[in-house]
């Protein structure tokens, strides 16, 4: 796994990219937390993701009840085709917020 | 002198003194030794060093012996804190206390010394603005003066320091302060330290390996007896595998006062002990209420809203309820983001029951509806990803094994359907047994891996 982020106008972006397994997944959760916990909104880029497990996963929701918690603005972007079958198996597409431009999310921001 | 002793004389001459037998521990050495005086006395420091494999006898034993070689008022022995980066306390001797104190790498003379790799000698602290003496530190009225630092070093791994303070004042050194000589035998002793510091340290993580895996296999021990008793006249059965020590993975059922039969499957996110504690109570929590309410969406539910109560940093339960009627054959299964339940029909076709709500323990309130059918002749598998995922993991030419097939996470299940065709005929004991093989022949420990399968026993 990549995970890369890069500071927005008003909120950080975190690109992932390859396979986010157990592995990883606490860099991951470090990453998501990080933004979150510094005050920033976080839009998460999973386009380029062709692997997630339930650890990943696990990453995603705790950024999604931190995100909520502190009244953040958290979604993701370009979710892949194996990582939406995640989240559609899941049912959890049904809980997150999935932007297929970052200037949708962007426009859900406070000015 | 140290230095012309080791050079006067034959070599042999000082040899044969070394095989008396060691000086006592708590002999002090000359204070102006000759070879085979020294190189007797630097043997016996070895053995004292290395006498104990308890790092916290190592530690006041190097101390002790340092203190009393090199006539000091006080020592210090710092050891490396690699992730942080810094040098931390853990033992003095004399009336100095550091214990605790953390000293960043690099700085201060101790800090210094071990960076650089070398022995740093401070005549006069007063003069020395590099002296590191924290601001809140209680020094009980005492002043260091001088002082002697030296890495420990094994070959080039950083194991920490050690720290000495203040000469004994004597008639030819009535200011107490270090000299040349006082760093070559320490840089001698402190090799010797270090070496032994390793043993103990080394012995200390091999207990403590060992201590965690014991712990492991009893934890383990414990998931393998919240496993239902295999009984041949149930019409259920089933399998886990743990990828590790410890499961996230689980099934259960029982036998109600009714005759029914109540089950559930789950998987909690993520692998290690944190999910393993999850599963334990989401286990135990449907076990205890499937005994007086019989509706598998209502206990997903009320299990939800307990999981909900604390935050558990993420982790999440998928897991699929379910009440089985041996009598009518109906099923009643209710699925809480877990993958879908398979049901193979005696003619071969497939139905698949997909989840209708989140998995446990991330939102609260949840609608989970129920999906009821009768399963008459037929099978119905439950099962978690590290079957379905097994089966679509894909050996590349190099031998490395890739998480998926080729995106798509459906193959799975495709795989899975065709595998359970193919076992069809096999009594359904073996028939776990081989889809568990098959499933692993690739690696099935990248997950754990669990299923139940619901079907009369065959007469």
């Amino acid at each position: 796994m990549q995970a890369n982020t890069t500071s927005e106008a008003n909120y950080d972006l975190l690109t992932l990219s390859g396979e986010v397994d157990l592995h990883y997944s606490p860099q991951l959760r470090e990453s998501i937390l990080g933004s979150l916990k510094a005050g920033k909104p976080l839009l998460v880029d999973m386009g380029q993701i062709n692997y997630i497990d339930s650890s990943g996963i696990a990453s995603l929701v705790e950024g999604f009840q931190a995100a909520k918690s502190a009244k953040l603005g958290y979604g993701l972007l370009n979710v892949s085709g194996p990582a939406m079958q995640v989240l559609t198996l899941t049912r959890l597409d049904k809980i997150f917020a999935i932007y297929t431009s970052a200037d949708q999310f962007a426009a859900t921001l406070p000015a | 002198m140290l230095g012309r002793s080791t050079e006067s004389g034959p070599p042999m001459s000082f040899l044969e003194p070394l095989i008396e037998p060691l000086s006592a521990a708590d002999t002090p050495l000359a204070s102006d030794p000759s070879a085979p005086q020294l190189l007797r006395h630097l043997r016996s420091r070895i053995y004292d060093f290395a006498n104990s494999l308890d790092i916290e006898d190592t530690l006041n034993a190097t101390l002790a012996t340092l203190m009393r070689d090199l006539r000091t008022e006080a020592a210090a022995v710092f050891l490396f804190n690699q992730q942080q980066s810094e040098l931390v306390c853990h033992g003095c001797a004399g009336p100095l206390d550091l214990r605790g104190i953390h000293v960043p790498l690099g700085e201060g003379i101790i800090g210094q010394s071990l960076a650089q790799r070398r022995i740093q000698i401070v005549r006069d602290i007063r003069q020395t603005p590099a002296f590191y003496m924290p601001m809140n530190l209680d020094t009980k009225g005492y002043s260091p003066r001088s002082l002697l630092c030296a890495p420990l070093l094994v070959q080039d791994q950083a194991l920490g320091a050690i720290e000495l303070f203040n000469k004994l004042p004597s008639p030819g050194n009535p200011e107490g302060f270090f000299d040349d000589l006082d760093a070559q035998l320490l840089d001698i002793l402190a090799a010797a330290a270090a070496l032994a510091i390793r043993n103990a340290t080394m012995a200390h993580d091999l207990v403590r390996s060992e201590t965690l895996r014991r712990e492991l296999q009893l934890a383990r021990g414990i998931q393998e007896r919240f496993l239902p008793p295999f009984n041949p006249a149930d019409p259920i059965v089933g399998l886990n595998q743990a990828a590790k020590n410890v499961s996230g993975d689980f099934y259960d059922y029982q036998r109600l006062s009714d005759g029914r039969y109540a089950f559930n499957l789950g998987d909690v996110s993520g692998k290690g002990m944190d999910a393993a504690i999850l599963m334990a109570r989401a286990h135990s929590l449907y076990h205890c209420l499937a005994k007086t309410q019989h509706s598998p969406a209502a206990i997903l539910r009320t299990l939800n809203e307990e999981l909900c109560e604390h935050a558990m940093g993420g982790l999440f339960v998928t897991m699929i309820g379910g009440l089985y009627d041996p009598q009518s054959g109906t099923i009643v299964l209710a699925n809480a983001g877990h993958l879908p339940a398979l049901c193979r029909a005696r003619d071969g076709t497939f139905t698949r029951y997909g989840a209708s709500a989140l998995p446990l323990g991330i939102l609260s309130g949840l609608d989970i509806e129920e999906q009821r059918f009768t399963l008459a002749q037929g099978s119905l598998y439950l099962y978690t990803d590290g079957l379905s995922e097994g089966l679509a993991r894909v050996r590349q030419p190099d031998g490395t094994v890739s998480n998926m097939a080729n995106d798509d996470r459906d193959s799975g299940m495709d795989s899975l359907e065709q595998l359970i065709d193919r076992l069809a005929p096999l009594p359904r004991e073996q028939r776990l047994r081989q889809l568990a093989q098959e499933a692993s022949q690739l690696d099935y420990s990248f997950d754990d891996l669990t299923v139940l399968l619901v079907e009369k026993p065959q007469a």
